[in-house]
């Protein structure tokens, strides 16, 4: 270990346990699935929480449609769960760095 | 200070410069696509490199022909298969600067 002063060495190390915690949530993100729906209900989707399209299921009606009018309703379900996954991961950073800011970090650096 | 201090504090205009620097070149990510057709033509998918699905072309005729099942699945496998490969793209795109990889490397054996 080189010999920084002692509260540089805290600093630094309050900083990774952070970065780790930061870390964590966004692999757990990351884990999780987000399912998204077109607005006739036709087509549903899910995607994994780093953007992949695990799956696409498609009701009956969709054989009687065109392939423009199925890639439409994918395009659809897919920006919804889009807009699912930011939604809850935006909502779980924010938990993350709001337990950051009230446990007393200053954002300073070690004097 | 000691040297390690030095050496970090030397790095970091260069690292905040190439992290600038990355973050530029991971916006751009979004303007290059990556596009892949399923085996059988049935599906084309338009991902862009930051892993937005652009655009998404079926056949005509495949929801007559395929069961809606199968369609689903080759729908999904090619979507897929082009947000992994723009991935890598990405990847390789926006690797860790030279500074910023030895910033890194300093900074872990400081507290370990």
């Amino acid at each position: 270990m080189p010999d920084l002063p002692a509260n540089w060495r805290d600093g630094i190390a309050t900083m990774r346990g952070h970065l780790d915690e930061l870390r964590d949530t966004l692999r757990e993100v990351a884990d999780d699935h987000y399912e998204g729906v077109d607005p006739t209900g036709r087509c549903r989707v899910r995607v994994d929480g780093t953007g992949l399209l695990v799956a696409v299921d498609l009701d009956g009606v969709a054989t009687r449609l065109d392939g423009a009018e199925v890639a439409a309703l994918v395009m659809d379900a897919v920006a919804a769960a889009d807009a699912a996954r930011a939604e809850l991961m935006a909502a779980r950073l924010t938990a993350v760095t709001n337990r950051i800011r009230l446990s007393g970090t200053t954002g300073e650096p070690p004097r | 200070m000691n040297e390690t201090f030095h050496r970090l504090t030397e790095l970091y205009p260069r690292v905040q410069r190439e992290v600038l620097e990355s973050r530029e070149r991971r916006r751009e990510l979004a303007d290059d696509t990556i596009e892949v057709t399923s085996d059988e033509h049935t599906v084309t998918a338009v991902v862009s490199l930051d892993g937005r699905l652009r655009g998404l072309d079926v056949l005509p005729a495949a929801p007559r022909r395929l069961d809606p099942q199968t369609l689903g699945e080759t729908i999904a496998a090619t979507v897929r298969e082009a947000q992994l490969r723009a991935r890598q793209e990405a990847q390789l795109r926006a690797a860790p600067t030279p500074a910023l990889a030895e910033y890194r490397r300093i900074s872990r054996g400081l507290t370990s």
